[in-house]
């Protein structure tokens, strides 16, 4: 049974490790805090899936906690929000990458929750009313997010086109 | 901008980020590993800190932390029960329950108001009392308010107030002459339950056992009103629920009429 159970944790960590690290560096803008926080997530999801004996719906589980974690993560006093100034991996030529920048320099002035619903929302691509259920909040409080994140996207990229 | 468009662009911002190699899946299991047993270590330790803290209280070289005005009220209130009913401490019921907040009822008015453990056969079950002066009405369990208002009259049927009815269980009514209108029920361990603060967004409802209440309504408007509550199951259990009542509905009615609850 045990044996059983950590195999398929096994696979689930394996196989969801990118995808999970792809939710983390929008939410976080950041390659090493993206990669911590997709770290303590697969280790709470190991260690609550063995708890509870459960491993139906482990997605939205190490969803919810990925999202959890980062919210909570922001909301302790003694972190600082930094503004995005991580070099680009490879040289900013292209204008993908350009465009990815601005992006996540525009998620970067977003609230936690706001990039939250953002990544939820269209990255994920949660409905409003999941959205609102792993998050704890109303539908109309994603709704207004979404607002505000989505106007900050269309700032950037009008001023990229500038 | 439409949803397309959007998923594209948080795509641009995070396609050109390679994903780092990283520890690999073997070191989350190893951090798992690693924080289950610090986990079990600190359980153990705070076990053994019970034990080593009881058994220094209990030979007096520790004085207990409780305060003095708890700690008495404790001792004069079990002095108002039957001798065998157990050992009686004071807690906080609603922490207990709830994970946090105040007590379950309002501000202390009565010289006894609070909640009671009681330890008896490995079991541990809670009493709890309370004082409301100058009710203009009858409360009920979910705050409705009767209709008749206090003065000569008694006050409406405790046990007909609509709320009551739907969990109460051998309600029954009992004037009292000269005092006031003394109800007693029981609601069965499946007809409440009580909601948790949660650290996340699950909130956790925790299963109580047997209820019986008592409410004595003085003809001056004062309402006490008393619990005996067999335990509960959850995650703060102080202990497997009692099997019985802490105390029986004879003794409830009578702590129930002891002038000694009263302010």
């Amino acid at each position: 049974m045990r044996r059983g159970t950590d195999t398929a944790l096994h696979v689930f960590v394996e196989g969801r490790r990118t995808a999970l690290f792809r939710s983390a560096y929008l939410l976080c803008g950041n390659r090493d805090e993206a990669e911590d926080l997709v770290q303590t997530t697969l280790v709470r999801v190991v260690l609550g899936a063995r708890r509870h004996g459960r491993l139906d719906n482990l997605d939205a589980y190490a969803r919810r906690t990925l999202v959890n974690t980062f919210v909570s993560g922001r909301r302790r006093f003694w972190r600082r929000e930094h503004a995005y100034g991580e070099l680009p991996d490879v040289p900013a030529q292209q204008a993908d990458n350009e465009t990815g920048l601005m992006v996540r320099a525009a998620l970067a002035e977003l609230t936690p929750k706001q990039r939250a619903v953002l990544v939820l929302r269209y990255w994920e691509d949660l409905s409003v009313a999941a959205t609102a259920e792993l998050l704890g909040m109303r539908e109309s409080t994603v709704k207004s997010h979404t607002a505000r994140g989505l106007a900050a996207l269309k700032a950037a990229v009008r001023e990229e086109h500038v | 901008m439409n949803d397309t468009e959007v998923r594209e662009l948080l795509g641009r911002a995070v396609d050109t980020v390679a994903v780092p190699p990283g520890p690999g899946g073997e070191s989350v299991f190893a951090r798992a590993a690693a924080k289950r047993l610090r986990r079990r270590t600190a359980v153990t330790t705070a076990a053994a800190a019970v034990v080593t803290g009881g058994v220094l209280l209990g030979s007096g070289l520790l004085p207990s932390t409780t305060s003095a005005n708890a700690g008495g009220r404790a001792a004069g209130f079990e002095k108002l029960l039957p001798s065998d009913v157990g050992t009686v401490r004071e807690v906080s019921l609603g922490s207990l329950l709830r994970g946090g907040g105040g007590p379950l009822a309002g501000k202390n008015v009565g010289p006894y108001d609070g909640e009671y453990s009681v330890a008896r056969a490995g079991g541990i079950g809670y009493i709890t009392i309370h004082v409301d002066k100058g009710v203009k009405g009858v409360k009920g369990v979910k705050g409705v308010k009767g209709v008749e208002k206090t003065g000569t009259d008694p006050g409406p049927d405790s046990c007909a107030l609509a709320d009551l009815a739907a969990i109460a269980d051998r309600c029954t009514n009992e004037r009292i002459p000269g005092v006031g209108l003394l109800s007693i029920w029981e609601t069965a361990a499946t007809k409440w339950a009580v909601k948790q603060k949660s650290a996340g967004a699950r909130a956790v409802v925790v299963s109580g056992g047997a209820l019986l209440s008592a409410r004595l309504r003085l003809d001056d408007g004062t309402l006490l009103t008393l619990s005996d509550l067999t335990g509960f199951s959850g995650v703060r259990s102080q202990g497997p629920p009692l099997k019985t009542y802490p105390l029986t509905r004879a003794q409830l009615r009578e702590l129930a009429l002891s002038d000694e609850l009263l302010p």
